[in-house]
């Protein structure tokens, strides 16, 4: 076959594509929507008075309490007064007073809030309880408490409802600063010197600023709904002034008569809380830049490669690339095989693409990326023809992190028996007598109970044997590893890497190891493919990393890493430079830039990964 | 300087238990263990971020370099004004050469630096802070292979440069081997060897430590 062949079946699939303009435009329409109402009600505000102020003021002796007519379509009221203007006019000092009282309530709040990392220990735990007394009292209450304190009237109404406010604040506030103040870097400053004020100011502040500004947006939709609500209880502003609320107390009595008199500043109200309450949530959206729901997997609409699969191997990878939108391809034409009871060790550093190969593997890759291979093939099959329960049993998957593939709220025991009954349509008991004969097997020590207990309850290391025997639960026949020792002690990486051999050599399954750590790829694996900038560089058996390697970025990984043998007299081997990101590889070697060996050729034009001696592959010009 | 009968209880919990352990100027001494053996918390009591019994003598001021370069950096502050916050900004380019960074960086901020740039920030604040002691509390475990040797060989040269006294916390016996003069074996919060490195690597008297050195990954062949 030749290479052109392939290339042209590679027909790309993009896997997780996502919606088009339409779908994004679809689900931003709350956003949109809040804020095409809230720029509407500021442009109202601004204009309204100008206007209509004549006509909101104009008393008509002979037009007094009408209905709905052509002259007036929202009727008059008890002075003759079009109820339409008044409405239109209402609208600036509805938002100023909303605007006041969200600017009290957040600046009491923020400055109640930050009150407890300034003050010493035994004032800040009164400051803390404060807070805690106000937000626990009913914000209703302790408006109407001080605007009847403050004295009847538009300000008394802004007092009380920015006092309703600001506890919220307060606590958001405490909570977020809380938070950063766990910071190394506060750590840092506070060993350096700084006083505590201007470590508020410098370091705490700037980083709370984003989420208490979104929170703003929200508050501003809560206050102008409550200062309506205290006008229409008349708590709020007095005649001759009016705003919504006002317009609406002074309507309320003929509801049941001119109905009309009421439903204009109800409709505004509520137009004006809905919009500060949809903008504020698209804002906090974007800025959690929160994954968009609802993306294709679209795994299965793939083209049916035409040449034979690989009989002798568990995983076959050909050209597998992974693409993120504006030409970053962090995974490049990857080819790989991995053979029953093979452990083939995954190597590079943080950036070089490996992780994301294992996800491409496991259909894992996150939106907005798109995979791309001339062959994905487990057990000889296309992995997009697998149904879900044919992956879900063939592949197991081992995460860096334990406690993040177990669900802290479910017994250990529960969560690797939902796997035979999701996945094998077991029994419950059934499920549940293998899930502790699977913990028995990967040698966590009294099986019954530990089934029995959360994940919490269990160490870093019997949690990530817990992990591996819920991959046993199905009968895999790989087993992808990314990083599963990084985050465990030495002594228990030793007993986890025994347990992976032991499981691969007992079952006959495949395993794709990845690590950052080339020593422990070394000592665990059979092969090893060495990873630099998305691409394989180096392909060659563990038991020749030490003496073996070709690749100056192999040797180099090698020699920077210091053994118990290293002589101390010498500084240590380091690799000058950095890797580069993704988009910024070009059309040479990628480790050009930082391998001493480099020549022009090197830089223009990419080596291919060739056969070098028996079972060794390297994608260099300068080894011969 | 010497820590004189360190505890740190959390609660019930005792972290640190009745540790005494001498630092000389000038000199690395390595603190190896496992998580939860108490290292970190042995750190933090000796810079004085968590409460404890006993003392630290003889050290004018403490510095730390903590493990995570991603999270130790204010990201909202150049390197300049985080360099500048202990030591004071005529001081920024200095601080930049010792670290081996050129005082290009002065304006950029932590999100336009590599892991191995940040960590040398880190360690340029900590010296801005004009330190009796360093504290490294596995500084290099969150690195690449690649640029670990680097930030290693930086370690070594400013003891020798400026003779400064450190605690060079990891888990990793081969790289606490190669910049330590002295190793420390700690386990559930005590001290369980004590010595000259080559003595500790090469004839280890605790089986814990010998444990320790079983583990460490070695390359075949």
């Amino acid at each position: 076959m030749t290479l052109l062949g392939n290339r042209v079946r590679t027909t790309g699939r993009p896997r997780a594509n996502g919606p088009g303009a339409r779908g994004r435009l679809r689900r931003n329409a709350p956003g949109v929507a809040g804020a095409v109402i809230v720029v509407g009600m500021a442009i109202l505000a601004v204009v309204g008075p100008i206007f209509w102020g004549a006509a909101a003021e104009r008393i008509d002796a002979a037009a007094i309490l009408q209905g709905a007519s052509p002259e007036h379509p929202l009727g008059t009221d008890n002075l003759g007064r079009d109820l339409l203007a008044r409405v239109l006019v209402a609208g600036r000092y509805s938002l100023l007073l909303a605007l006041a009282a969200t600017l009290i309530g957040a600046v009491a709040g923020v400055v109640l809030g930050t009150l407890p990392s300034v003050l010493p220990r035994r004032a800040a735990r009164l400051a803390t309880g404060t807070v805690n007394a106000l937000v626990a009292f009913p914000g209703l209450l302790l408006a109407m408490f001080t605007a009847v304190v403050a004295g009847l009237g538009a300000r008394g109404a802004v007092l009380g409802i920015g006092a309703a406010i600001a506890p919220g604040f307060a606590r958001l506030t405490q909570t977020l600063a809380a938070t950063v103040a766990g910071a190394d870097y506060v750590a840092a400053a506070r060993m350096l010197g700084v006083p505590r004020r201007r470590i508020l100011t410098r370091h705490v502040l700037p980083n709370i600023a984003e989420p208490l500004i979104l929170n703003l947006t929200q508050a501003l939709g809560g206050a102008l709904l409550g200062l309506a609500g205290m006008s229409f209880l008349g708590l709020g502003v007095q005649p001759p002034e009016f705003d919504w609320g006002r317009v609406l107390f002074d309507g309320f009595p003929r509801i049941y008569v001119t109905p009309e008199a009421v439903l204009g500043p109800a409709a505004a109200i509520a137009l004006a809380g809905i919009g500060f309450n949809l903008l504020g949530d698209a804002l906090a959206r974007v800025a959690a830049r929160a994954p968009v729901p609802g993306s294709e997997r679209g795994r299965r609409a793939g083209p049916v490669t035409e040449d034979a699969p690989d009989p002798d191997a568990v995983l076959e990878v050909r050209d597998l690339s992974v693409t993120f939108p504006g030409g970053v391809i962090p995974v490049r034409e990857l080819s790989l095989t991995v053979a029953p009871g093979e452990i083939v060790g995954l190597v590079g550093e943080s950036g070089s693409g490996k992780s994301l190969t294992a996800g491409a593997i496991g259909g894992l890759v996150p939106y907005p990326g798109a995979v791309t291979y001339a062959a994905l093939r487990l057990g000889g099959r296309d992995v997009a023809t697998l149904s879900d329960r044919e992956l879900g049993t063939a592949l197991a998957m081992v995460f860096q992190d334990p406690l993040a593939a177990l669900n802290p709220a479910l017994k250990v025991g529960g969560q690797l028996a939902e796997v035979a009954i999701v996945h094998q349509g077991a029994s419950r008991a059934e499920a549940r007598r293998r899930a502790v004969d699977r913990l028995g097997h990967v040698h966590l020590p009294e099986p019954e109970r530990r089934a029995a207990q959360h994940p919490h309850e269990l160490s870093g290391g019997m949690r990530q044997r817990a992990v591996i025997a819920m991959g046993l639960m199905g009968t895999p026949r790989l087993i992808v590893a990314d990083e599963p020792t990084t985050a465990l002690d030495v002594t228990v990486q030793r007993q986890i890497l025994r347990l992976l051999r032991e499981v691969v050599e007992e079952t006959g399954a495949a395993s794709l190891f990845i690590s950052h750590d080339i020593a422990v790829v070394g000592e665990l694996c059979d092969r090893v493919v060495v990873m630099y900038a998305g691409r394989v560089v180096e392909e060659l058996p563990a038991d020749r990393l030490a003496a073996g390697a070709a690749h100056p970025y192999t040797k180099a990984l090698i020699a920077s890493l210091p053994d118990l043998d290293t002589d101390r007299s010498l500084p240590l081997a380091g690799i000058p430079g950095t890797q580069p990101a993704p988009a910024q590889v070009g059309s040479g070697c990628a480790f050009a830039p930082r391998c001493a060996l480099a020549t022009d050729r090197c830089r223009d034009e990419r080596p291919e990964l060739v056969a070098h001696g028996p079972a060794q592959r390297v994608a260099c010009w300068e080894v011969k | 300087m010497i820590i004189k009968n360190l505890s740190v209880r959390f609660g019930a919990f005792t972290a640190v238990d009745d540790v005494t352990l001498e630092i000389p100027d000038g000199s690395v001494v390595g603190l190896v263990g496992e998580s939860g053996s108490g290292k970190s918390s042995l750190a933090r009591a000796v810079c004085g971020l968590v409460p404890h019994t006993g003392t630290v003598e003889g050290a004018r001021r403490v510095q730390m370099v903590f493990q995570d370069p991603y999270a130790s950096l204010d990201p909202r502050m150049t390197v300049a004004q985080t360099i500048a916050e202990g030591a004071g900004a005529g001081e920024v380019e200095r601080l930049l050469g010792l670290v081996r960074l050129p005082a290009e960086l002065a304006g950029r901020y932590p999100r336009e630096l590599s892991g191995g740039q940040r960590q040398r920030v880190a360690i340029a604040r900590a010296l801005g802070g004009d330190p009796g002691l360093l504290v490294a509390d596995e500084i290099t475990s969150s690195l690449d292979v690649s640029v670990q040797g680097a930030v290693l060989n930086l370690v070594r040269g400013l003891r020798d440069e400026l003779g400064l006294a450190m605690l060079f916390i990891s888990h990793n016996l081969a790289v606490v081997r190669y910049v330590a003069d002295v190793v420390a074996v700690m386990h559930h919060g005590r001290l369980v060897e004590v010595g000259p490195t080559e003595q500790v690597v090469g004839e280890p008297a605790h089986d814990y430590t010998r444990a320790l050195l079983a583990a460490v990954p070695r390359l075949r062949g």
